[in-house]
């Protein structure tokens, strides 16, 4: 089991408290002099103490933690210089102030407890990081947000999420197990990317709801405001210069401070567990616990790639160009992000963090244990199916006939719901696309829908295949 | 909107902006760089080149030249500046000379460069006038031509001549200019010469002076080591061994292997870097010290010529001198002094000069932390490590192969440095941030474990340490000898039998990859046919294995103990017996009262009851050859023979019925005990006569060798008249209890006596593969010794409890169900027996299944047979057969892991469960286990420790951190100590828990059984509580080490280690040895001494070399010279060594001294360096402080017991030590030398009475001389013959002068005219005199024998006379002639001894064959001199009273001939016991001419001939003459 709390992490939580104070005196400044609200300044200005005090505590706790250290190791020296020394003399004494300063230093530990953020609350999150609510409360609050979008989106209330954010993130790193997961050397662009995603999705829907609002009422967007041509140099090329010179800094500083650590050759005869993609393909590989390898690692990225290709030609919508809009493009934009965000990048955090050995959910104050197991009851549709009806098939004969059900299904899934589609909700669609459009639209948002559909399956009837046959290594 | 020059963005915020991000990028390039410079092992290079520099200091102060190498090196000086002072002046002159002679010869050259081209032209000029001249066929031109060749031909000579002179002149100029030349030269060598000799005497110390100028930092090095220029040669580099040889093995794929350690452990091959040195580097001169050598500097550096430094300057003020470093400061005034002087006369170079500066030497104190010291320290034992010369250098084996951990690491943590223990832990913690290193799955060893790094490649472990007790001494520290640890886990797992469960095959895919520990094949190889045999041993790459069984047969159980006492046995055997090997199953973490559920309760005894019903009832049935494996069999053969008659069999069946049938041979019924023993004697009816009786018993007990292997506590007291003695032996068990386990009966005596006196007599019937020897003992003995041992009653063992049947169904339950389904199972169980047409159904499909035993017989209960059932389920499931036979388990396979590769076993396939949890529970934890002061004692804080109502042991924090981290020694410790914890708070069902028994290596019990242990038993037991408890663990961590080595890693042939014929046979041999407890009675190894020698200890000890060999001193004047007696003649031993072969004779630790009488000639280097020896069997006393390595003789326990006892008891012929000893066992030291090593095969394998053996009389009159008997071990040939082998190689190694053969000798002096030469040479060397005197000696045999003709002949003729009578027809003719010739030859002998002047035919015969044989007649008539041999052996025929020595004809084929020559001629050399054996006297002294009127020679000759004759004694004493000799004295 790791310490609960470490010098090196009280001090860690010190600093951070204390850059999150300062980011909201930063903010606190902008109010009072960009926005001159002297309501929100006083708010901010609570919220900035509020980081302050936590800064303090963490560092008195650290001073006090270190102090009790300092004093073991230093009688522990003293103990072996005296046993090193002269027939031992003193040895005696030694070890006395060297219990003491052991008993003392347990003490300042206990009474360091209280730091540690509640175990109701980390169960709380670790039943709510569980897969199944994992996904629905990210398509949930995405809905949601889509939904609020125009409230959620102002600054304050999106200041105000961010702070809670980072106050809950400071809190959640005084647990080992989080601490050990987050703090990983390997996992350190997924948290970057938590914030940059979370950044440019509100930087994007913050002007879109404000231009919005403009085009309701009749006015141009904002961007159309502005000058339409600038200058190569020095407003194109000199901010490049200085966003590459700002990058060298950034990587450099990130490989010296945290090292790759040295390992060892792979070894055919261990396979690290968990095995993990690299953090871009996390949320492919999440998708081979739902799908074949073939379905998941080859059909599905392909069709990715034909989607992104053919965006041009199937979007037909010629509004939204060059400003930020959601109410003109809600389709295109509600299923981007869906994709990216849902389904790309949540999948990536869900793997990273949540994904422990056997490829099993950990919650993320969870001790990722090796030996959890999980029942895996997972039924094929053919089974199921035919169960019910009586009817048994011998091993390896009669595929044909077995997994009819689901060749059925999936071809109806395939052939049928799109003329479906046409009839009826994106009649719209069909009429401005065209038939082939139609189809290819749809047909990529089947793919799309694909995974969810078989993810809700798994979770509510535990199915494991749609078409099951192992003679073919085909399934579906 | 229109394009406007108007920017985007506001420039001058972009300019600050891009300022600010430009500083911050420099900032972050500078933090690189210096990240970069600040690479540990750079920091590291750094500090140690200072350390460098100091250490090259320290070491140059060293060989500061004293004032007689300073006399030396002026006088040298001296020279060196007259013959500059000559070379300067004759330079001048001999350059003019020079200058003068050149011109000269270069004038001359050119003169004759000249006029030899001009020759050349008219030789071309007179050919082409002669070629013309001929060539023209006009007569008058042809005149004019002929004129003119001749023209061209005078001036062609006039000019040779002048060109002969001037050739003459350029050789004289050449000859006076090489003169000159060679005279500068010879002028300049000597110069040179001087100056090599000059430079030869301060070498050293200018080799050192440089060394450290060189490694002071300097501007072009601190230059190069500056960040980013450091990347281009720089000082600071990463150092690194490529090991191609020794790949890292990852699963069928190798990897090269990088050692990149010496890159921080710099000093790791520098003999100068030891961690004292390294320490001493710190101490600082005082102010005033370095003030007084300022002042001496400033003298010295004023100093304009050499004669001004050896002015006196001012001494050293007495108050100073006392101080530390003071001696140092002179140095450093004198080297500064001899530096100054030097550089005042040599010239040099010029960076030659600068190292030499006098201002370089500075005492400059470098200050190290103990981290620092270990790191740059140099490798212990650079004798058998790292250097380049010794066994294992770094070149060739790197450093990961023996230490592993990350080779390619260049930074503490990533290395996989591994703390030895908790405070070292802490230390790094707080120094390094250490952590466990997860990214390598071969941290490096802690040093708790470093051996396990050994077994790689010393396959046969035992080789790491052949000669068992080792102790090096280290600062005056006992230090156990490198492989001390892992040989003594590998012995543990040997006597412990860990190898019945868990096989360690040593070989993988085709190869050996470590050692070999595997059981013997059951029948074992030696009860196999030949043929058999070969075929088991056929495949060299599976070979059967070697190791017995552990524990004693279970067969014959039923005649030997009763129920009671089998439960009470298995239930807890070490609360019984606490000393026993066997382990714990029941009452452990898994299965005591706490741990069971409600329903399981009774479970363990039902069980133990089942296990003893089943070892009882089948041992009976085995018996009457009715058990269930013999059964089953003979039933499968008759089936099968009876369908080949109908049929011809498949292959499958075939095969079957061989098995079988060879099954069925190999087990034939045995013969019960009443059978073999059908009569006992009596016992004893009146008190007197049972006292006696009993007193008998116990004597023998006491004496016959018992004590060797056992132990009592009913001879620890004087009782029945006899002494005490208290052996502390347990290679067998102690037998204190014994009384109380026999009889078949509880209580009943008749057949425990009856079973104990066979079994002593011969243990082999009750348990074949025992160690136990056969004892040579009389069925009265045995029975004796077993009475007293059965009156030995301490405590009855109390009976079990009764049963739960109720349980015992369950256990069946559990172990039906899994051979047939519940419903099947429970019918059963409810009916009470198989039904029979389930039985039949199963008959069919698995004739041997143990179900069909639940099928109960009529008059049978139901009860046996499921006590049967489960017993036999449950042996299966603990695997009890893989130490002990058991009838039904002939083809069991071993239940346990293989332990092959445990050592790198992945630690995420450890099961660790809840093992953390049980073990915060159950212990307290402590920083430290042994006292750091002295090893052997717990630490302080290691105590039991009470918490409310629960006592806590002691627990290692380092076993509980790798716990914690699931690392392999966490798990292995704890499963070693506990191995049933594993299943702590798990949800198991009843067979579905860890089976490993709790053994306790160190073979104390644990805090638990000893509550149930008499007081008496308790006090037994050495050690209070903590210290059995460290005693354990230090045990466990043995066993540990050898287990953790197994690692299964291909190395290759030539890395790993591979003994020479001698070192195999010498590691064999201790196997054997120790397998057996030979050192129990013999002493097998005589101790080896090193000392390190100081000028005071060489000086005592040439002065004992005068002493030992000066001429008073009768020994040596009487030694013979031969080597090894009184001449070493092995290897030449180091100079800075004394090394001592021999036996303590005494010790006295106060005074620092020991005595040790030498069982070799020792060698060490007097004055002068010329080596002297001192011969063997003196006495040498040694200071122990100067002690560097011991080690003590190994062997003769019992002896030394069995000296004070038979003192006391005034045992026969044992008044005093030296007798005593001859009649025990004895020492085997130089058994090789002596010993013929097939007859000592022979001997081995069947062992016969040597010396004469003790025996009582009727009258109570004692004779002879040893009181035991060697007894019959169950050696099988391999293990006779590798003793032998030992014995010879040890005895070659240690003695290469000896040159001795093995495995098998011829023996010279018994070639067919052996004898005859030698007589030749004998009769040559004698006198007219003393031939005659010797033929009149013969007189009376040759007298006797013509009596012995006549009366033969008469016998004869009576006998003919009887036959002639008897005779018909033609034989009657026959048999009358017959009687006529024997008459007629009675008549001639009568007539022969009739004669007075004995010249007869037969005389003259007897002369001519006196002759012939004179050497060998004499030589015997030594052996049967009565002051000589005769005194105490028996030779052959002629015997005497009082026999002390052994008989002498089995000498020519038991005793080498070289080493009975030694022996004859000087005994005393080779008399080497402590206090000396029953001496033998020196027959035939050097300087005393003995005996010359039986044999004439010198003192070595006759000692040579009575050698030659023992060598072929039968054939000699089978001579008439010698026949019919009866020395006085004889019999």
């Amino acid at each position: 089991m790791p310490e609960n709390l470490t010098v090196s992490i009280l001090i860690g939580l010190c600093v951070f408290y204390l850059l999150v104070m300062l980011l909201n005196v930063g903010f606190v400044a902008y109010q009072h002099h960009v926005r001159k609200d002297r309501m929100q300044v006083m708010l901010w200005s609570a919220v900035a103490g509020l980081f302050l005090i936590h800064s303090i505590i963490y560092g008195w706790a650290a001073f006090r933690l270190s102090a009790a250290e300092s004093r073991v190791t230093k009688a522990e020296d003293e103990l072996r210089q005296k046993l090193d020394g002269q027939g031992g003399q003193g040895a005696e004494e030694a070890r006395e102030t060297l219990k003491e300063a052991q008993e003392s230093l347990e003490k300042t530990r206990g009474s360091l407890d209280w730091m540690v953020m509640p175990h109701f609350l980390r169960d709380f999150v670790d039943w709510l990081m569980g897969p199944v609510t994992y996904f629905v409360l990210s398509v949930v609050l995405f809905l949601i947000f889509l939904r609020f979008r125009a409230f959620l989106v102002d600054p304050i209330v999106s200041w105000a999420f961010l702070s809670f954010g980072l106050l809950f993130s400071g809190w959640a790193v005084t647990d080992p197990n989080f601490r050990l997961i987050v703090t990983k050397e390997d996992n350190v662009p997924i948290v970057l990317l938590i914030f940059t995603v979370g950044f440019f999705t509100w930087l994007a829907f913050r002007k879109g709801v404000l231009n919005d609002a403009r085009l309701a009422k009749g006015e141009p967007p904002a961007e159309k405001l502005e000058e339409e041509k600038v200058l190569v140099w020095p407003d194109l090329v000199y901010t490049e210069l200085i966003a590459m010179i700002v990058m060298t800094f950034v990587l450099v500083i990130w490989a010296v401070l945290l090292k790759a650590p040295l390992e060892q050759p792979a070894t055919s005869a261990k396979a690290p567990n968990p095995s993990k993609a690299p953090w871009y393909f996390l949320g492919l590989q999440e998708m081979l616990v739902y799908y074949d390898p073939w379905m998941a690692g080859v059909v599905l990225p392909t069709f990715i790639v034909i989607g992104l290709i053919s965006l041009p030609y199937i979007d037909f919508n010629q509004k939204g160009n060059g400003y930020f809009t959601f109410a003109q493009r809600k389709f295109a934009v509600t299923t981007f992000l869906f994709g990216f965000v849902v389904l790309w990048c949540t999948l990536i955090v869900l793997g990273t963090f949540l994904r422990g050995p056997n490829w099993n959910f950990f919650g993320p104050f969870e001790n990722w244990d090796p030996h959890k197991v999980l029942p895996l009851n997972n039924v094929n549709l053919s089974d199921w199916f035919w169960l019910t009806f009586g009817v048994v098939f011998e091993e390896g004969k009669g595929w044909y006939i077995r997994e009819l059900p689901g060749i059925i299904l999936v071809l109806a899934y395939l052939f049928l719901l799109p003329p479906l589609l046409a009839k009826t909700i994106m009649r719209p669609f069909f009429i401005k696309m065209g038939f082939i459009r139609f189809f290819l639209l749809v047909n990529l948002l089947q793919f799309m829908a694909a995974l969810p559909i078989k993810m809700v399956l798994r979770w509510t009837i535990n199915l494991k295949y749609i078409v099951y046959i192992p003679e073919f290594f085909f399934n579906i | 909107m229109a394009a406007t020059d108007q920017t985007y963005r506001n420039q001058r915020w972009l300019d600050i902006v891009f300022g600010v991000t430009c500083v911050l990028m420099l900032v972050s390039v500078v933090w690189m760089f210096w990240q970069d410079y600040s690479r540990e092992f750079k920091v590291e290079q750094r500090d140690f080149r200072d350390v460098e520099a100091a250490v090259a200091e320290r070491q140059m102060l060293k060989l500061v030249p004293d004032q007689k190498q300073m006399e030396e090196i002026d006088e040298q000086e001296r020279l060196l500046a007259y013959v500059r002072r000559e070379r300067d002046e004759a330079a001048e002159r001999l350059s003019d000379e020079l200058k003068k002679a050149l011109t000269e010869r270069t004038k001359a050259a050119a003169k004759a460069q000249e006029l030899k081209a001009e020759y050349d032209s008219v030789v071309s000029l007179y050919n082409i006038a002669v070629e013309e001249r001929d060539a023209e066929t006009v007569p008058s031109r042809q005149k004019t031509l002929t004129e003119r060749a001749a023209a061209t031909g005078q001036r062609l000579s006039r000019l040779k001549e002048d060109l002969d002179d001037k050739n003459r002149k350029l050789e004289a100029a050449n000859q006076e200019y090489e003169a000159v030349k060679a005279k500068k030269k010879g002028l300049e060598d000597a110069v040179s010469m001087n100056e090599d000799l000059l430079k030869k005497k301060t070498a050293d110390f200018d080799r050192f002076a440089k060394l450290a100028y060189q490694k002071q930092w300097k501007f072009g090095d601190t230059f190069r080591t500056l960040p980013v220029l450091d990347a281009f040669s720089s000082p600071v580099r990463i150092q690194q061994y490529t090991l191609g040889d020794l790949p890292i093995d990852y699963n069928f794929k190798f990897v090269t292997r990088y050692d990149r350690c010496t890159t921080c452990h710099l000093g790791f091959d520098r003999p100068t870097y030891s961690k004292a040195d390294l320490r001493g580097l710190g101490q600082e001169a005082s102010e005033q010290l370095m003030a007084w050598l300022d002042q001496e500097t400033a003298r010295i550096e004023a100093a304009k010529r050499v004669e001004d430094l050896d002015a006196a300057g001012r001494p050293m003020p007495e108050e100073l001198t006392g101080q530390p470093l003071a001696g140092e400061v002179v140095r450093v005034r004198n080297a500064r002094k001899m530096l100054k002087k030097r550089e005042l006369i040599l010239a040099g170079s010029e960076k030659e000069k600068a190292a030499l500066k006098p201002g370089n030497i500075t005492l400059t104190s470098v200050k190290l932390g103990q981290a620092r010291i270990s790191e740059f320290a140099a490798h212990p034992r650079l004798d058998l490590f790292v250097a380049a010369d010794s066994k294992h250098p770094s070149e060739k084996f790197g450093c990961t192969i023996c230490h592993s951990g990350q080779g390619s690491a260049t930074e503490f943590n990533p290395a996989s440095h591994s703390p030895n223990d908790t405070p070292e832990r802490n230390r790094w913690m707080s120094a390094h941030h250490w952590e466990p290193n997860h990214f390598w799955d071969f941290p490096m060893l802690p040093k708790r474990f470093l051996e396990s790094g050994c077994v790689k490649c010393h396959y046969q472990v035992t080789d790491l340490l052949p000669d068992g007790n080792r102790t090096e001494i280290q600062d005056n520290q006992k230090i156990d000898a490198p492989g001390a640890k892992v040989v003594e886990g590998f012995n543990l797992v040997r006597e412990n039998g860990c190898f019945g469960c868990h096989e360690i095959p040593g070989i993988k895919s085709g190869r050996w990859v470590g050692p070999d520990m595997r059981l013997e094949p059951t029948p074992p190889l030696d009860d196999l046919s030949p043929v058999d045999r070969l075929k088991a041993t056929s495949d060299p790459l599976n070979p059967p294995g070697g190791f017995r069984k552990v524990g004693p047969s279970l067969r014959r159980l039923s005649e030997k103990t009763n129920e009671n006492w089998v439960w009470r046995w298995i239930r807890a055997p070490r609360e019984f017996r606490p000393s026993t090997r066997m382990p714990h199953f029941y009452g452990l973490s898994n299965n005591n009262e706490a741990a069971l559920d409600r329903d399981q309760k009774d479970f363990p005894d039902a069980e133990i009851h089942a296990v003893t019903h089943y070892l009882l009832s089948e041992s009976k049935s085995w018996l009457k050859g009715q058990d269930k494996f013999r059964v089953d069999n003979l039933a499968r053969q008759k089936e099968l023979q009876a369908k080949q008659k109908e049929k011809p069999l498949n292959e499958q069946e075939k095969k079957e019925l061989e098995e079988a049938t060879r099954r069925i041979e190999q087990s034939p019924v045995p013969k019960p005990l009443d059978e073999i023993l059908k009569t006992m004697p009596p016992e004893p009816k009146d008190e007197k006569a049972k006292t006696e009786h009993l007193k008998h018993g116990r004597q023998l007990f006491s004496e016959k060798g018992c004590l060797a292997c056992h132990q009592h506590v009913g001879i620890t007291k004087p009782g029945l008249d006899l002494p005490a003695i208290n052996s502390h032996q347990h290679f067998g068990p102690d037998l204190s209890r014994v009384a109380d386990k026999l009889g078949t009966q509880p209580g009943d005596k008749a057949s425990a006596r009856r079973w104990l006196a066979q079994w002593i007599m011969d243990p082999k019937i009750h348990s074949p593969r025992t160690y136990m020897p056969v004892t040579h003992l009389s069925l009265e003995e045995t029975t004796a010794i077993a009475d007293w041992l059965l009156s030995q009653e301490s405590k009855p063992v109390e009976g079990p409890p009764p049963m739960n049947l109720e349980a015992l169904r369950n256990l069946a339950r559990i172990s039906l169900e899994k051979s047939m389904s519940r419903q099947d199972a429970a019918q059963l169980l409810d009916s009470q027996g198989l039904p029979h047409e389930q039985a039949e159904l199963l008959r069919q499909q698995r004739p041997d299944a143990d179900e069909l035993k639940l099928e109960v017989p009529p008059n049978e209960t139901w009860e046996d047979h499921l006590k049967w059932y489960v017993g036999k389920k449950a042996i299966g499931a603990y695997g009890c057969f893989g130490c002990h036979d058991i009838p039904g388990f002939e083809t069991a396979k071993p239940i346990g892991t293989p332990l092959n590769d445990w050592g790198k076993k992945d630690a995420d396939r450890l099961a660790f469960e809840n093992v953390t949890a049980y073990v915060r529970d159950h212990y307290h934890f402590v920083p430290l286990r042994d006292d750091p002061k002295d090893p052997r004692k717990p630490d302080q804080d290691w105590v039991f420790k009470t918490e409310g109502d629960q006592t806590k042991a002691p627990y290692e924090q380092f076993f509980a951190d790798a716990l914690e981290h699931h690392q392999r020694e966490g798990f292995l410790n704890q499963k070693l100590a506990e191995p049933r914890s594993f299943d702590f708070a798990r949800l198991r069902t009843w067979d579905d828990r860890l089976r490993m028994p709790q053994f306790r290596f160190s073979r104390k019990p644990t805090p638990d059984e000893r509550a149930h242990l008499s007081n008496e038993e308790k006090a037994r037991i050495e050690g209070d509580e903590a210290q059995v408890e460290r005693d354990e663990a230090e045990a466990r961590e043995a066993v540990m080490t050898f287990i953790l080595s197994l690692v299964a890693e291909p190395i290759p042939q030539d890395i790993v280690y591979n003994p020479t014929k001698d070192r195999l046979a010498q590691i064999k041999g201790h196997q054997v040895l120790d397998k057996f407890n030979c050192a129990g009675c013999h002493q097998i190894h005589s101790g080896d001494y090193e000392f390190k020698t100081n000028p005071s200890l060489l000086k005592d000890l040439e002065e004992r070399y005068k002493d030992v060999t000066s001429s008073t001193n009768l020994t040596f004047a009487n030694d013979m010279p031969f080597p090894n007696h009184n001449a070493w003649v092995g290897a030449t031993p180091p100079a800075d060594r004394v090394i001592l072969h021999g036996l303590p004779v005494s010790e006295d630790p106060t005074a620092q001294k020991m005595v040790v009488r030498l069982t070799q000639a020792s060698r060490f280097n007097g004055g002068d360096n010329k080596p002297l020896d001192i011969p063997a069997a003196e006495d040498i006393e040694m200071p122990t402080g100067q002690l560097s390595v011991r080690q003590d003789p190994r062997g003769g326990t019992f002896t030394e017991l069995m000296v004070p006892y038979l003192i006391e008891r005034k045992a026969h012929n044992a008044e005093d030590n030296p007798k005593a000893r001859s009649a025990l066992p004895p020492p085997l030291l130089r058994e090789g030398e002596r010993a013929q090593p097939d007859w000592l095969f022979g001997f081995l394998r069947n062992p016969i009475p040597i010396r004469s053996q003790h025996t009582v009389d009727e009258n109570g009159t004692e004779k002879g001389v040893m009181i035991l008997r060697m007894p019959r071990f169950s050696l099988s040939e391999d293990d006779a013959m590798a003793l032998v082998n030992y014995f010879s190689a040890v005895d070659r190694a240690s003695n290469p002068g000896v040159k001795l053969d093995y495995p098998y000798i011829a023996v010279k002096e018994r070639e067919d005219d052996f004898l005859a030469r030698k007589s030749q040479e004998y009769i040559a060397r004698l006198s007219e005199a003393q031939i005659k005197e010797r033929l009149q000696r013969m007189q009376p045999v040759w007298d006797r024998m013509l009596e012995e003709q006549m009366g033969d002949l008469t016998e004869k003729i009576a006998a003919a006379e009887k036959a002639a009578k008897a005779a018909q027809g033609d034989d009657k003719k026959t048999a009358d002639t017959r009687l006529a010739n024997l008459r007629e030859q009675l008549k001639n002998v009568q007539g022969e001894a009739g004669r007075k002047d004995k010249e007869g035919k037969f005389f003259k015969a007897q002369q001519e064959d006196w002759k012939k044989n004179a050497y060998a007649l004499d030589a015997f008539r030594l052996l049967g001199n009565y002051n000589l041999c005769l005194k105490c052996h028996p030779v052959g025929r002629l015997d005497v009273d009082e026999a002390i020595g052994p008989r002498l004809d089995l000498a020519p084929s038991r005793l080498r001939p070289d080493w009975t020559q030694r022996w004859i001629a000087s005994p005393q050399r080779l008399l080497i016991y402590p206090v000396g054996q029953h001496p033998m006297p020196q027959p035939f002294g050097r300087q005393k001419l003995e005996y010359q009127e039986i044999f004439a020679g010198a003192s070595l000759e006759q000692a040579t001939a009575v050698r030659d004759v023992l060598m072929n004694l039968h054939q000699v004493a089978d001579m008439p003459a010698n026949r019919l000799y009866h020395p006085e004295g004889a019999k």
